[in-house]
């Protein structure tokens, strides 16, 4: 009794220290980079072009190219992976071609990310003779994303009560229809969580870019809409620098003199983007959810 | 639909079986079921009452691998054999389960879901989410929140509004599958009150595993056992006169 007591205290001192230990080393990681890059972001900062040679330049480009490859990166993302979860929660019998899709979604999210960028250099920027582009890197991420994606809507999909399914079978719907009307909008709420958590995944990405989406940017005119020009933010058949790679660049081999400064501010604003994502799906999430189950 | 002679009874069942890949659960049962009664079906977990149950909309063939033999006539065709569209079975024959679980919807959503797929014009359907609430004298104890999610009503309120949500095609025929056993016993009143009602206008087949339920307000009892019909007769007779020793066992609580 005494040595199953003794277990039982050990057992919640030493989860509570492990817990600790991460709340600690998130919360060391993300004050050291926002206290070292909080002075450098300004509004200035955020919205003045990147400087190649000169101290003082901006990230407003890579920033809006972040933000415009995750765009394009859900609009593929969204549909396939709806596509997919509903697939395996609702069609998927339980064989084995079945458990062979399983092996190839699960190795594909363990692939490296780099590996994909080399991936979608050879198949979208050469052999399909697109280039560097936003298209191309929005085409690798949605590889990356996809598997996380599929997994969400098929986890969300599988957690609606039975008895709704029957519920809309029993009154004549077909199984469609149910899936439509019953199912998905009884699982919309954790997809989009997923999907929202996942946004802050793919806008940090930065290895899957550096050969897909590449790593310049050309001159943008923020004034031209028409996304068939080459100076359009809008083009996506343009190269794109993302913030994320900017980063990275300015630190390898970047020769202005602030360079310090750039990569520190760089990288407290793409950690602010992704925490503001992944706070916003939990509040949304459960807001969602207490609005749709008036609990 | 297909005009037959007209028919005195709900269904007629003829050596219905069905099996879960090689596993027979349902071996060879002969029943009919009258219009505007209630018939109980009873007996112990895992004695197929409730396989019977989804047999009589199709549910046992949609939601799993079920194989199915035998004779179902419903509505003058036997559905086993014959095309019957699932569309208008499940209109003419609602079905209530177990775990009253409204869709997370309005109170009046989740009424309106089953006539706005049976091409009921949208004007009428103020009226028969009305009408279909009072059948399941729901009505006065949500008018004020038609609006609201149905998810804030009491347990006994949501299988209220799952009945009246299976009501709401106007189908001739309710199947439950032991609507009070998720239920408070002041619920369970209330339901069973409600389901005595609906015989004047609906043929109710209930699923139960208590046996007083089947006693207060069924008209025939339908006893099950390993998937098979040890007894069938009028209520009042079955639990004061078993033909069958198992019958009786079963009723005195021998086992089960």
């Amino acid at each position: 009794m005494q040595r199953r007591k003794l277990a039982d205290k050990t057992a919640t001192v030493v989860l509570t220290m492990f817990a600790a230990i991460i709340v600690i080393i998130l919360t060391a990681l993300l004050g050291y980079v926002l206290s070292l890059g909080i002075q450098q972001v300004n509004w200035d900062f955020l919205t003045s072009k990147s400087s190649s040679f000169r101290a003082g330049g901006g990230i407003q480009d890579q920033l809006f190219n972040s933000f415009y490859i995750l765009l394009w990166t859900m609009i593929f993302t969204i549909p396939l992976g709806l596509a997919g979860g509903i697939y395996m929660a609702e069609y998927a019998k339980d064989n084995r071609i079945t458990a062979f899709i399983r092996i190839c979604i699960e190795t594909l999210a363990s692939l490296p990310s780099i590996v994909l960028g080399m991936f979608g250099l050879l198949i979208f920027v050469n052999a399909t003779g697109m280039g560097y582009s936003i298209l191309a890197g929005a085409l690798t991420l949605t590889i990356f994303n996809l598997p996380i994606m599929i997994r969400t809507c098929e986890n969300a999909l599988r957690a609606v009560p039975l008895e709704l399914k029957e519920g809309g079978l029993a009154l004549g719907y077909t199984h469609w229809r149910t899936i439509t009307t019953v199912l998905l909008p009884s699982a919309f709420p954790s997809i989009l969580t997923g999907i929202i958590l996942s946004c802050g995944l793919v806008f940090g990405e930065a290895a899957a870019l550096l050969y897909s989406a590449g790593m310049t940017t050309p001159k943008l005119d923020f004034g031209n809409l028409n996304p068939f020009a080459s100076d359009s933010p809008l083009n996506i058949m343009r190269p794109a620098e993302t913030l994320s790679v900017h980063i990275w660049k300015v630190n390898s081999e970047g020769i202005i003199p602030d360079l310090r400064d750039v990569a520190d501010g760089g990288a407290a604003v793409l950690v602010t983007v992704i925490l503001i994502f992944n706070i916003s799906a939990r509040v949304f999430g459960s807001w969602l959810h207490k609005k749709l189950t008036a609990k | 639909m297909t005009t037959g002679t007209l028919q005195d009874f709900a269904y007629r069942i003829e050596d219905l079986r069905i099996s879960y890949g090689d596993h027979q659960v349902i071996h060879g049962i002969d029943l009919t079921i009258e219009k505007n009664e209630v018939t109980a079906l009873i007996g112990p977990s895992g004695c197929g009452k409730s396989t019977f149950l989804k047999a009589l909309n199709g549910m046992v063939r949609t939601t799993s691998n079920a194989t199915w033999s035998g004779t179902i006539e419903w509505n003058g065709k036997n559905m086993i054999q014959e095309n019957v569209d699932p569309l208008e079975l499940r209109q003419k024959v609602g079905m209530v389960f177990q775990k009253p679980k409204p869709f997370p919807k309005s109170i009046y959503e989740n009424v309106a879901f089953g006539p706005k797929i049976h091409g009921v014009k949208k004007k009428d359907i103020p009226e028969i989410v009305e009408q279909t609430l009072r059948d399941a004298y729901l009505f006065d104890e949500v008018k004020d929140r038609l609006h609201e999610s149905a998810l804030g009503l009491s347990g006994g309120q949501q299988q209220r509004l799952c009945i009246a949500r299976a009501l709401a095609t106007s189908p001739d025929i309710l199947l439950m599958d032991e609507p009070t056993s998720a239920l408070d016993p002041l619920s369970t009143i209330a339901v069973e009150e409600l389901i005595l009602k609906l015989k004047e206008k609906y043929t109710v087949v209930l699923v139960t595993h208590q046996m007083e339920q089947a006693a207060r307000i069924s008209d025939s009892t339908a006893f099950f056992l390993m998937g098979e019909l040890i007894e069938f007769n009028r209520t009042d007779a079955l639990f004061q006169n078993p033909k069958s020793q198992q019958t009786e066992d079963y009723i005195t609580g021998r086992f089960g």
